[in-house]
């Protein structure tokens, strides 16, 4: 085997490999058609290739003519691939150039195949061979032909259109991938350029060889494939290396879910799947494994939530709302806890939804607060009961020394006066002190007056409902702890009251307190508490009622200091009646022993007459 | 009695004072003012049944420490109390110090009364006690030291001969001795005799 054989050999064999690869990985990815450009670039070199062997080893004239003509076809072709390539990957400042080359180079075919032997020979005259690298090559003499300007004007306006495009990547600052392309096709068009016009219009007696010249343009192709290659072995160790990054965050995620006692989950907006980490489903009380929906996690909100909490999930399933929200969950056995839930929705505003979210359970969090707000009210009772205390105890004492000096200077006037000779002087300077204490006890009690004037209840338009909902909030959890079943029977239609909100509470609170105590000795699930309102023409009525012991003197329990319970202060029915008499209500009260106590507030309606 | 009765009024309030004096002279009394702790307890007082009138509650020395004073003075003055308010615990401290009642105001005038009349029995009561108590002393100094040996062991229910036998004695002598001490003591039983030594705080001898 010679040299010459083996270089085309070589060059055929690498660009098919080459083309090979290409075509191959246009297969898998076939929305990159450069890689087919590829494909037909590898086997344009493979047809200019083969030719030119034949050419080498033509016996006749003829045969050489021939050949000639056939190679203007992969020329061709080779030329195509050069501008679409130029065209896509340097991107030159005026296209035009380039879609002229290719316009003239396949005009250029017409007189290939029509006039004389092909387009660069009218005839060929003579056949000579010479040993080129130890191997017989033909040379060929002949007549050019002139068509063949309109060949070596195409290659011009390439090598012009290339030249642009490879100063467009240099301003550019393109990377290495460009450049090498622009490099291997500036380099093969001018070389084979200047073989053409050198070779064809007779200045130097040396064979056609434009394969060589072409290396330039696999070494692109190759160094484009590597560097495909590289890219791909590079995002491999970054996905790689995200991963890993992934699978730390993950382990920190579920690190702050542990200590945080939270449960994670996401929906899938358009499937409405649920993916939930276990503690969600342990939160949920769902079962610990198998494939969830939106709705199975909905089933086990509390009735009273659900809707609001839908609606939440609803509007958050866009990306970057947020929703925050507190809620009940029932347990299949009935156990009922409250969870606090964050979520935000995720994804691109066209694409798929995604809500994210978190749960945490704050039972406790929220039977704390509970406590805590029932043991401040509980306090501001007992606090409103002491200043009751401390002012009447005050109040006793300013009035006992004034009441104190009349009743004696009034019995000293007595006695004087059952003496046979009253000393009348005395017994005026008696009755003057009398005057004069009893204007000071006057003056005590318009003071007190004074004082309770300041804090004459504040009134405003109340809904006895929203009232009875805000101390059952005060009271749930007792009632609950004491085993009472608490009934309630509003009226939905029930007017407004004009009312202190705060006193109508406390009402209803030691009202409610009262009916709990009473109910305290029946046995469990004997425990009921009433609670019913109703109008009544111009009022608003309110029943508390329980089935406790009943009362075996009803009448008594206004007064204040009496009270049926060890330890009790017995001010709570005293309080009640003086409140609802401040809003010119009524209280009635009806007992028997054994068959419980019902106790009736009435109040005038807001705007009534009464 | 040798003295009319004195009632005296303590209470820090002028008006209060003016009120129990009028109703206090109106049934009869005798009554004295006081509107400090102080002042009262510079005062002479003179011999003579006497009681207190007196507020628990006033400024500097309250009540309470007026009757510990005189306590600690070794003064016998019933008192009565007044306090505005029914305090439990300091009426049952008053009382078991002694005090002759403890009354609630506003008082009524029949209370007090009652209470004034008590207080001044017991006062008089005890001026009695005194003066006789004072007419036994006497009695007892004017016997003989052999007197006073044969007594304590006459009310310790000895026999003369015993007497006699215990002091070194004939029995004749001890009869002299005991006829006269029974006269001296102004006794005519020996029943009586026992009283009175006991009045006297004087112990049985051997």
């Amino acid at each position: 085997m010679s040299w010459i054989t083996t270089l085309y050999a070589t060059m055929a064999a690498l660009s098919a490999t080459l083309g090979g690869v290409y075509l191959a990985a246009w297969l898998m990815q076939r929305e990159d058609g450069s890689y087919l450009l590829f494909v037909a670039l590898a086997a344009s070199v493979i047809g200019v290739a083969g030719i030119e062997l034949w050419m080498l080893r033509a016996p006749t004239p003829e045969v050489y003519g021939l050949a000639l003509r056939w190679l203007h076809v992969p020329i061709w072709s080779g030329i195509s691939v050069f501008v679409i390539l130029a065209y896509l990957r340097l991107r030159p400042r005026f296209p035009l150039i380039g879609w002229l080359a290719l316009g003239l180079r396949t005009a250029a075919l017409v007189p290939n195949f029509v006039s004389g032997a092909n387009l660069n020979y009218l005839a060929l005259t003579d056949l000579d061979q010479i040993t080129l690298l130890g191997e017989p090559v033909v040379v060929v003499t002949g007549v050019p032909n002139p068509w063949m300007l309109m060949g070596q004007a195409s290659n011009a306006l390439l090598f012009l259109f290339i030249l642009d495009g490879s100063i467009s990547v240099w301003r550019r600052g393109e990377g290495a991938r460009a450049i090498a392309l622009a490099l291997g096709l500036l380099a093969s068009v001018t070389l084979s350029a200047t073989h053409a016009v050198l070779t064809f219009w007779g200045f130097t007696q040396v064979p056609v060889m434009f394969t060589p010249l072409l290396l330039f343009v696999a070494a692109a192709m190759g160094f484009e494939l590597s560097f495909g290659l590289l890219r791909a072995a590079r995002a491999e160790r970054d996905v790689e290396v995200k991963e890993a990054a992934l699978s730390l965050s993950e382990q920190r995620l579920s690190l702050a879910a542990e200590a945080a006692d939270a449960g994670f989950w996401s929906l899938d907006g358009q499937s409405g799947a649920v993916w939930a980490t276990a503690k969600t489903r342990e939160l949920f009380g769902l079962p610990a494994a198998g494939d969830l929906r939106l709705g199975a996690f909905l089933d086990r909100v509390h009735g009273e939530d659900r809707t609001r909490l839908e609606q939440l999930i609803a509007t958050t399933l866009r990306p970057n709302e947020r929703y925050r929200a507190e809620f009940r969950v029932a347990d299949p056995d009935g156990r009922v806890r409250w969870l606090a839930g964050l979520g935000r929705g995720v994804g691109e505003p066209e694409g798929p939804k995604t809500l994210m979210g978190v749960c945490v359970d704050i039972t406790e969090r929220r039977a704390m607060l509970d406590k805590i707000h029932r043991q401040r009210a509980r306090l501001e009772q007992v606090s409103k009961l002491e200043t009751l205390a401390e002012l009447s105890a005050s109040l006793a004492h300013e009035l006992n020394q004034p009441l104190a000096m009349i009743l004696t200077n009034a019995e000293a006037a007595q006695a004087l006066l059952a003496q046979e000779r009253p000393d009348l002087t005395e017994v005026r300077e008696i009755l003057a002190d009398i005057v004069s204490a009893d204007r000071r006890a006057a003056d005590v009690i318009q003071h007190l007056r004074a004082l309770v004037h300041r804090g004459v209840p504040q009134r405003e338009t109340l809904l006895l409902e929203d009232a009875i909902h805000r101390v059952l909030g005060l009271l749930a959890n007792e009632i609950d702890d004491r085993g009472v079943s608490l009934a309630l029977r509003l009226a939905s239609d029930l007017p407004s009251v004009q009312a202190d909100r705060i006193l109508i509470e406390q009402v209803l609170l030691n009202l409610l307190d009262n009916a709990c105590d009473a109910v305290a000795d029946n046995p469990t699930g004997e425990r009921r508490v009433s609670i019913v309102t109703r109008r009544q023409a111009d009022r608003v009525l309110l029943e508390v009622t329980d089935n406790g012991g009943g009362l075996s003197d009803p009448q008594r329990v206004f007064d204040p200091f009496y009270s049926t319970k060890p330890g009790g202060l017995g001010m709570g029915m005293a309080i009640v009646r003086s409140i609802v008499s401040s809003h010119r209500g009524q209280v009635s009260l009806e007992s028997a022993t054994g068959q419980g106590t019902s106790v009736q507030v009435s109040l005038p309606r807001d705007g009534g007459t009464s | 009695m040798t003295a009319e009765p004195v009632v005296y009024l303590l209470d820090d309030e002028p008006d209060m004072l003016k009120a129990l004096a009028r109703l206090l002279h109106a049934q009869g009394f005798q009554a004295q003012c006081f509107s400090s702790a102080r002042e009262f307890l510079a005062h002479e007082r003179p011999d003579g049944p006497a009681c207190l009138v007196l507020d628990v509650a006033m400024p500097e020395i309250d009540g309470l420490q007026v009757q510990e004073r005189l306590r600690e003075r070794g003064a016998e003055l019933p008192i009565v109390f007044l306090t505005g308010h029914g305090d439990i615990p300091m009426s049952v401290c008053a009382l078991k110090a002694g005090a002759e009642d403890f009354l609630t105001k506003p008082v009524n005038a029949a209370d007090l009364l009652r209470a004034v009349k008590g207080a001044l029995q017991r006062a008089s009561d005890q001026q009695v006690e005194r003066k006789e108590m004072a007419a036994l002393r006497e009695r007892l100094a004017s016997l003989t030291p052999r007197e006073r040996d044969v007594l304590g062991h006459v009310i310790a229910g000895k026999l003369n001969k015993q007497i006699a036998a215990d002091l070194g004695t004939g029995e004749q002598n001890i009869k002299v001795h005991r006829g006269r001490l029974m006269r001296k003591m102004g006794v005519r039983s020996l029943a009586e005799l026992v009283r009175l030594a006991e009045r006297l705080g004087i112990p049985p001898s051997g």
